[in-house]
């Protein structure tokens, strides 16, 4: 049955826009998400303690209750009242004998009922909780991260209770909590909720009954949940196939050659298809070629996309996912999304005076002219002695150009013109935030707390100790690192990758980005935009810098500053999007 | 059982002092336990002057309960409109600054003294903001998690902050409670001194205008008696109420 119907919400921002949530009879719906995305409103729109903007709660008529994260008994009252709170409040009668019985379910003295609840311990009091909520014989429980704090016993045993109570009288249980082990042990699907405004969406879909569930299997089912939530936030643009026009591929292929896509060209004459010994990026494949079904199941389920010259028969079309379309070489492009990456970037950069472009030994900064609140933006020096670290011809003039013409300069292939768009980019983002996205912690925190194999392109010397088991790719790995070669074969097993600011810089980052399409992407550095379009490739975290004091980080740039004091010119944060 | 030693031990101090302090003067200036228990004693039995007692009870009574009720419902609902706060925010100060005595003589002009009403309402509008006050930082300071939780058993909110609330609410105030109930008893009995014809106060202007000392002091037994009354039949039974589930 449906529960929530095109519900809006908002706070000061919007929670939720357009969120429904259906739920049947004599199941347990379990939402996971991180702290802080909105789960606990979800059920107070539910039962009824917030109030909806738009949309429609189903719940009329029926018996709410709810077990909440933390301790709600109410001092002043014995405990026999406390457990009769919630179903007098429905109007039905309680007799001694029922409360003595609700207590004795969830494994309590019936005797307690008498005395106040300053004598229960924290699983106690939860247990009591829990017989207030049963007691009304509720046609909706809600249990709000109520097992947290709990030793295993004790939570393995209420959640238990809870689920025979949901099976047994056929009615409605749903769950939030930000622990996969809770979510997969009396689930019976599991939605994950995350991003502001929030998105829900099944991970997982369990058919086998809860008491017949043992810790291997839900070590599995937890593995595959997890599997699951990634492959859904995957970049917008992973369709495995794309249909062309033969007269759009040379075009095509050329841009992928300039920008360092691995391409392979199978051509239709050629019978023989050997497969080569490094994976591409890309291979183009005429529809009649010999072998052209066995070579698309050969790299169907990596990240080797396929572009297919001329529409191949419709059953391959529906069963690897192809973009069907025949169009333009901007839809071509579009869908190899990752090459679009600056364009995206640049597109809402306006005609902005610039009022100052300083290039200092370690960093370059742009401030932009604009009476209501100038951006500054950052990009590190390129390196001197270098190809790109000479000086280009219109130094030193370069406040003429406005805001557009100067971030444009990340096409360019010098690095130090790449450097000066990079920071008029960031002028651009970095004065407030852009879009849907809030302050999360700072740091690898939020990266810390996830669970699986991570790696990094370039050496974060802070993640040493934060994160030991860290995969460094570097370009001139030491001993322990892996080198961009390896990165390659790497990258799409990872689930969790980090990668340096530099990458912006250098233009090597649509290529990785592509590589970690089957990763939650940490984007790190001080010069980089905070927007999110980030979203888009793949990335759920930005960990940035935001300039706070123009005129002291002009001052220290000027004098060949490299370690950023950020408390006094710049502030540092991790945005999740 | 040992506090109550020391506490009775305590009342023989002052008794022992009052006697002291009276063989130091004249009869007139300062009587002694004797003098004004016998005075007592005569103007209660002889001289019906208890019918008094019940007078100056009554309407600090009156006044007190009005107080506590008026002044917790606002408290309440200014606690939880902020409009109404604010309105009220102007008459709240003039009656805390105002001193009693200036109310005293304004409800005499208006209403007289020989009623009910002028010391009856003394009590209301001297005592009425420190309750109100009181009412509203408890209503502010009101856990709203479990009100939340009881709205969340489909208890209306204001059904959850009388059956939820209620308790916090009353120890909040309960100190109020204790200080305004004392104030009540003296200022009725200020109100009646200055101008009514009937009650302890207009007894205690009736010694001054004869010098009877002795009077006075048999009228101060009587305040502390009753105030003494009062803090057991009511006060300390609602503190033990309020403490039980600590």
């Amino acid at each position: 049955m449906k529960i929530l119907e095109n519900i809006y919400f908002a706070y000061d921002q919007p929670l939720f826009r357009d969120v429904s949530l259906s739920c049947d009879w004599g199941t347990i719906t379990t939402i996971m998400g991180r702290s802080g995305c909105g789960k606990s409103s979800l059920l107070n729109l539910i039962n009824g303690i917030l109030t909806l903007d738009e949309g429609v709660v189903h719940t009329q008529g029926m018996v709410v209750a709810s077990i909440f994260q933390d301790n709600r008994l109410v001092p002043w009252k014995t405990i026999g009242d406390n457990i009769s709170l919630g179903a007098k409040s429905y109007g039905v009668s309680v007799t001694d004998d029922d409360i003595c019985n609700a207590l004795t379910h969830v494994g309590l003295s019936p005797e307690l009922k008498n005395y106040y609840p300053k004598i229960l311990s924290g699983g106690m009091s939860k247990r009591v909780e829990m017989a207030r909520a049963l007691l009304c014989k509720p046609d909706i429980l809600l249990i709000d991260e109520s097992f947290n704090g709990l030793d295993l016993s004790l939570k393995k045993d209420l959640m238990i209770r809870i689920a025979q109570y949901i099976k047994t009288y056929q009615k409605i249980g749903i769950c939030i909590t930000h622990s996969p082990d809770e979510a997969v042990r009396i689930s019976d699907i599991v939605y994950e909720m995350r991003g502001v405004p929030a998105v829900i969406r099944p991970a997982l879909r369990i058919s086998i009954p809860f008491e017949n569930r043992n810790e291997e299997m839900i070590l599995q089912y937890q593995k595959q949940m997890e599997q699951n939530i990634r492959q859904k936030n995957a970049p917008a643009f992973t369709k495995y196939g794309f249909v062309c026009k033969p007269d759009h591929v040379d075009e095509f292929r050329e841009l992928m050659d300039d920008n360092g896509w691995k391409v392979c060209h199978a051509p239709q004459e050629q019978t023989d298809f050997e497969y080569p010994v490094k994976r591409p990026d890309v291979i183009i494949l005429h529809h009649n070629h010999p072998m052209f079904e066995s070579i698309i199941r050969h790299y169907h389920n990596t990240i080797t996309r396929i572009l297919c010259i001329s529409r191949p028969p419709e059953h391959l079309l529906d069963e690897f996912s192809f973009e069907k379309q025949n169009k333009s070489l901007f839809a071509l492009k579009k869908w190899w999304g990752w090459d679009c990456l600056y364009e995206d970037l640049l597109a809402p950069i306006a005609k902005e005076k610039v009022q100052s472009v300083t290039i200092g030994y370690n960093w370059i900064m742009t401030v932009t002219k604009n009476s209501l609140k100038s951006g500054a933006g950052l990009c590190r020096s390129p390196d001197r002695g270098t190809e790109g670290g000479r000086t280009i011809p219109d130094a030193g003039a370069l406040h003429a150009f406005n805001l557009q013409q100067l971030a444009e300069r990340v096409y360019s292939n010098d690095d130090l013109n790449r450097s000066i768009g990079v920071s008029a980019l960031n002028a651009h983002y970095n004065r407030t935030l852009q879009g849907d996205i809030r302050p999360e912690s700072w740091g690898f925190r939020p990266f810390r707390e996830c669970h699986g194999d991570k790696a990094s392109i370039g050496y974060f010397p802070a993640s040493l100790n934060i994160l030991p088991d860290l995969k460094i790719i570097e370009r001139e790995p030491r001993d322990g690192q892996y080198s961009a070669e390896q990165a390659d074969e790497l990258l799409p097993q990872m689930p969790y990758v980090i990668m340096t600011a530099q990458t912006l810089m250098n233009g090597s980052l649509p290529r990785l980005l592509f590589l970690a399409q089957n990763a939650d992407i940490m984007l790190m550095g001080p010069t980089l935009p905070l927007t999110d379009i980030w979203k888009k490739y793949g990335v759920r975290w930005v960990c940035a810098v935001h300039v706070t004091d123009n005129t002291q980080m002009y001052d220290f740039i000027n004098q060949g500053g490299q370690m950023l004091l950020l408390d006094h010119q710049a502030e540092k944060m991790t945005y999740e999007l | 059982m040992r506090e109550t030693i020391y506490k009775i031990l305590g009342f023989l101090g002052v008794l022992l002092a009052w006697q002291y302090t009276s063989t130091l003067y004249l009869e007139i200036v300062f009587p002694s336990i004797p003098e004004s228990v016998s005075r007592l004693w005569h103007m209660m039995v002889y001289e019906e002057e208890w019918k008094h007692i019940g007078i100056t009870i009554l309407r600090s009574v009156l006044g007190f309960i009005l107080t506590v009720s008026v002044g917790i419902i606002l408290g309440i609902f200014a606690g939880k409109v902020e409009i109404l706060d604010n309105i009220l925010y102007a008459f709240e100060r003039i009656i805390i600054s105002v001193p009693p005595i200036v109310f005293i003589i304004l409800l005499l002009i208006w209403f007289g003294g020989s009623g009910l009403t002028s010391p009856m309402l003394t009590v209301f509008i001297t005592q009425v903001p420190l309750m109100y006050i009181s009412a509203k930082q408890a209503i502010r300071t009101l856990d709203k998690k479990t009100i939340e939780m009881a709205c969340s058993f489909n208890m209306p909110y204001y059904t959850a902050i009388v059956k939820i609330g209620g308790m916090h609410i009353i120890s909040f105030v309960l100190p109020a409670i204790t200080l305004s109930l004392g104030s009540s008893w003296k200022i009725a009995i200020m109100a009646e001194v200055l101008g009514s014809p009937n009650g302890i106060g207009s007894r205690i202007t009736n010694a001054r205008i004869n010098l009877e000392t002795a009077d006075v002091f048999a009228w101060v037994i009587v305040i502390v008696a009753v105030y003494l009354l009062f803090d057991k039949l009511l006060l300390s039974r609602l503190q033990i109420y309020t403490q039980k589930w600590r």
